[in-house]
């Protein structure tokens, strides 16, 4: 299972490559994804769709919600635990 | 005084469609009263708000209730009896609903609509769909769209079922979940939901009995892993769109042809005939026409006729089959997108000479935008988040591309006329 610390980096440089974040901006855990990052669905599916196949995972719907996908913090936790 | 004025029959309105008690009741009391209710989407971008003001001489109803409300001492108009039925039309002869759509080149235009055009698909619907009484029904596709607002709210508010108004951005888990401890028996969504509900192992949901397909045909390939999950729902899809009234044809689980690709029979009272390849429609449902196009609603409603811009064929059997567009309009997470409205917009940066936009398969949204770019020489290249960002406060969600390529040209005619269906496997680099 990939480091903790890893998987919440290796989101961050997903989100910059896709523009979904500034390539300046400074992301942490607390970084939120609707009102930080200013999110949409589509973008969120495209996020999690990016993270599936980086991941090689595939994230279940019933844990596809607010409280999981809230900030980077519990993003990454989701996919460290969802990790093969 | 002022305010009885202004609430006159006739008046439009601008409705912003959130999802709550209070649309509802706006929406009602504006429709009892003889006006014209225009919903919005929510959380449309002022800009795009105030053309739609300009465009049909509509007026904002909230910011009138309000400024009105609290300039004077006048309580609003009741337009509401309480002892009669809530739902009569006080204007039978005047449009009570004009829906936004957007057309092939991306202008806006307002589908008008009778009140009896709509109570005539609601009923229909609830008879043929079996709806008459769809118990617990949960509603979360946008109430600016007519499969949210005439096909799902409409038949409940007349069964005087009880709806539960979810909100349009929910996650695929709080959505699950709120069906499974609402015990909901009545739920639609489009195929880009469904699809991500169906990720993983979805937790049954027992209550479920009315599973309708909105927005965008399902490919007959995923309907048995929506069966297996839900098995004691029936499942219903079809076809109709926003100037139909919406809803045109449909079929259940129940049929021998379902999964064969169909959208279903025609509902009882609706004709559908193909002409040179596309599907015309006659029913009593039909819109009025478009708000103050006349031209365009001469165009698109001939003889009593709606002419869908949609191909298709009617098998032996009395089947529709649709098989696709007749102009350039794009399916995206459920949502018609006009590709031209797209291009435009990108095109008014400094920085971008020239952009095409085309439909690529996606496995959740059906298809997703990719957008070309060919960038002015001479400019600073934005970068692919500054695109993104311009793009959010330009378009629509569904209007936005997902992925961003630049290219060198585009492949135009001799005349200067884009070659669409080049796009696809033009050469391009990535962004950055």
């Amino acid at each position: 299972m990939a480091e903790k610390s890893l998987v919440l980096s290796q989101i961050q440089i997903l989100l910059k490559q896709e523009g979904l974040a500034a390539p300046e901006s400074e992301l942490g855990p607390e970084t939120r994804l609707k009102e930080d990052l200013g999110l949409d669905s589509f973008d969120l599916v495209q996020l999690i769709l990016l993270l599936n196949r980086h991941f090689k995972l595939e994230l279940g719907s019933q844990l596809l919600t607010g409280e999981h996908l809230e900030n980077l913090g519990s993003l990454s936790m989701l996919v460290e635990r969802s990790a093969p | 005084m002022a305010l009885r004025g202004l609430f006159a029959p006739g008046t439009r309105f601008l409705l912003p469609a959130e999802h709550s008690r209070a649309f509802v009741q706006d929406w009602l009391a504006l429709m009892i009263a003889g006006m014209l209710a225009i919903p919005t989407h929510p959380a449309l971008p002022a800009a795009a708000f105030g053309q739609l003001q300009n465009q049909f001489r509509a007026l904002d109803f909230s910011h009138e209730l309000k400024t009105n409300l609290n300039a004077g001492q006048e309580q609003p108009p009741s337009v509401i009896s309480q002892s009669e039925d809530l739902v009569r039309p006080a204007e039978a002869g005047a449009p009570c609903l004009a829906l936004l759509t957007s057309g092939s080149s991306g202008e806006v235009k307002a589908a008008c609509f009778l009140p009896a055009s709509l109570f005539w698909n609601a009923q229909a619907v609830r008879q043929f769909q079996a709806l008459e009484a769809p118990g617990k029904m949960a509603i979360h596709l946008p109430l600016n769209h007519a499969f949210g607002l005439i096909t799902q709210l409409l038949p409940a508010l007349l069964a005087a079922s009880p709806v539960h108004l979810l909100p349009h951005q929910i996650w695929p888990g709080d959505l699950l979940r709120h069906l499974h401890t609402a015990e909901i028996k009545t739920f639609a969504a489009v195929p880009s939901t469904l699809r991500l509900i169906l990720q993983g192992q979805p937790e049954p949901l027992p209550a479920l009995r009315h599973l309708s397909i909105a927005g965008a045909a399902l490919h007959p390939e995923e309907i048995p892993a929506l069966q297996a999950a839900f098995p004691q729902a029936q499942i219903w899809i079809g076809y109709g769109l926003t100037e139909a009234g919406p809803r045109v044809s449909a079929f259940s689980n129940d049929d021998p042809e379902f999964g064969s690709g169909s959208a279903g029979r025609p509902l009882p009272g609706v004709a559908i005939k193909i002409v040179q390849d596309e599907v015309w429609v006659q029913s009593p449902s039909l819109m009025m026409g478009y708000l103050d196009a006349p031209e365009l609603s001469a165009e698109t409603l001939q003889a009593g006729w709606l002419k869908t811009g949609d191909s298709g064929y009617l098998s032996p059997s009395g089947e529709l089959f649709i098989t696709g567009r007749r102009d350039d309009t794009l399916l995206s997470g459920g949502e018609k997108v006009a590709p031209l409205a797209v291009e435009r917009a990108l095109q008014s940066q400094a920085a971008i000479l020239h952009a095409a936009v085309y439909g690529e398969a996606d496995p959740v949204l059906g298809s997703h935008l990719v957008a070309l770019i060919e960038l002015d020489a001479n400019a600073e290249i934005p970068s692919l988040h500054a695109l993104r960002r311009f793009c959010k406060n330009t378009l629509e969600p569904q209007q936005i591309p997902r992925q961003f390529y630049r290219v060198k040209t585009l492949p135009l005619t001799p005349n200067g006329k884009l070659i669409r269906k080049e796009l696809p496997t033009w050469p391009r680099n990535p962004w950055s």
